[in-house]
């Protein structure tokens, strides 16, 4: 989608641990707009719980202060309605609990597209089919998630966070665990991604991503002590 | 002064689950009369729900039809023809069968079958963050999880009531037969009980089934997603839904006959 303003933007933003702020801070000082095509990665320890900066991002969870812009909205003056469709706009690859366990993983993958648009059916499960075998699957899997090795599940998240072209990808930590192939593949699809115009904010703990060459034009932060620290030293 | 103060929290609490109950409903039927609410995500999710409430349910509930016509269907035979007012048939089956026992033993069914998975599914669902998962991808929850259910209820209380009314009239006519009753030609069964049905009978069936459904559907779904975070919450949740679907079930069938019939 072409648009003048920015497709994410953090103003000033102090994030708590949950939706009233009543949990110690765990994040201050965050500051950055993403147009299209642009890319934020965001460095923790791997040891250390993903921050809830994809929640953020969605609207899911408010900050405590200052405001999250998605297309030069603040999530918070829009309506229920808007809030939803905009979140069918964004792609997300999930940290935690990222299945709807009584669904099998090829509707997990479709369902927000089936909700969202018009598009038939066929068409929505051939695009998927075509992401899941530049991924390495033969197909998409029809088991329920629980039933799935690892593997799948997390092929079946890139899959899903990059169906139906979105706006924006919000990435936790989607290489972890993955082969060195399977890495390079996903940093290609991101890439192609970003160069329709999605912009990105990707949450690292791998090197890999950290020091790729893709992501020399990318603002690199690291977050450290509840900081948002710009890394001085950026790529570009 | 304090049993006053329970006593009023008592009322006050009881007067909040109930408003809060009624605006559910409220919601769920002004959204159903919306073309815009109808994607077809939820149009699965109701198909899957009246499968699994209504569809899957006939057997057992045919079951329980095929038993109560015997005893019911043939007692009325016998007796009314023993003291020779066997022309009452019509309208004490109706009474008893269309009004009263086929819509409470089907709500009872349904409440024990599908309500209490209802609420089970919707609190490990809330517990396992699937819920959240929903709104991060655009799925309303109360759209996509509460809407279908609700009205996937209430069709299938209906639809199952049409199915034990049935069966129990058949069962309770062969059955007779078979057990030299003497019920008569089938015709004038069949011409004595539709012949009983009155227009406030049918305005009682359509009420005694659909409002119970709709309350069923949305007390156990309001259960369900009650739930915040701990896994022993949902059996609590879910104990909660029967307790009060069943309390809402008689309170509604006691006003619906009052209104109806008195």
């Amino acid at each position: 989608m072409s648009t003048d303003k920015p497709i994410l933007t953090w103003e000033n933003v102090t994030l708590g641990g949950d939706d009233a702020g009543r949990d110690e801070v765990v994040l201050e000082g965050v500051h950055f707009e993403l147009g299209a095509g642009e890319t934020v990665v965001v460095r923790i320890e791997e040891e250390m719980a993903c921050p809830p900066l994809a929640d953020a991002a969605q609207g899911l969870l408010n900050p405590v202060r200052g405001r999250i812009l998605f297309m030069g909205q603040d999530w918070r003056a829009m309506d229920p309605d808007t809030a939803a469709s905009n979140r069918g706009r964004i792609g997300r690859v999930y940290e935690s609990h990222a299945w709807i366990s009584n669904l099998d993983l090829d509707e997990n993958i479709t369902l927000g597209r089936r909700h969202h648009t018009r598009q038939p059916v066929p068409d929505i499960l051939e695009e998927a089919r075509a992401w899941a075998r530049r991924f390495g699957l033969d197909d998409l899997p029809a088991v329920r998630p629980a039933w799935a090795n690892r593997r799948e599940r997390r092929m079946a998240q890139w899959v899903r966070a990059l169906l139906g072209e979105p706006d924006l990808l919000l990435l936790e930590r989607p290489t972890r665990e993955a082969a060195d192939g399977e890495c390079a593949a996903w940093m290609e699809a991101v890439e192609e991604a970003r160069a329709k115009g999605a912009a990105v904010m990707w949450v690292v703990s791998d090197e890999r991503v950290w020091q790729n060459e893709s992501m020399r034009s990318a603002l690199h932060v690291t977050v450290r002590d509840g900081q948002w620290v710009v890394s001085p030293e950026k790529h570009a | 002064m304090n049993a006053l103060g329970a006593i009023g929290r008592f009322v006050v609490d009881k007067w909040r689950s109930t408003a809060y109950v009624a605006a559910l409903v409220f919601s769920v039927l002004l959204m159903a009369v919306k073309p815009r609410y109808w994607p077809r995500t939820v149009r699965d999710v109701l198909a899957r729900q009246i499968l699994f409430t209504g569809v899957e349910a006939s057997r057992f509930i045919s079951m329980i039809a095929l038993l109560a016509g015997v005893s019911i269907v043939v007692q009325a035979q016998v007796w009314l023809q023993r003291v020779g007012q066997i022309e009452l048939l019509g309208p004490i089956l109706v009474a008893v069968v269309i009004r009263e026992v086929g819509p409470l033993l089907t709500n009872f069914v349904v409440i024990g079958r599908s309500g209490s998975a209802i609420a089970t599914e919707l609190g490990n669902m809330r517990v396992q963050g699937e819920v959240q998962l929903l709104d991060a991808q655009g799925l309303d929850p109360f759209h996509y999880l509460v809407f279908p259910r609700v009205l996937g209820m209430m069709v299938s209380i209906f639809g199952l009531t049409v199915v034990f009314i049935v069966v129990c009239f058949v069962s309770g006519y062969v059955s007779g037969f078979l057990m030299g009753a003497n019920p008569g030609p089938p015709m004038f069964f069949i011409d004595s009980v539709l012949g009983a049905v009155e227009p406030r009978d049918v305005l009682a069936f359509l009420a005694k089934t659909l409002v119970p459904g709709l309350l069923t559907g949305a007390i156990c779904c309001a259960e369900g997603m009650s739930v915040r975070g701990a896994v022993t919450e949902v059996p609590q949740a879910t104990t909660r839904s029967l307790v009060r679907s069943v309390g809402a079930l008689f309170i509604v069938s006691a006003l619906i006959s009052l209104v109806t019939y008195i």
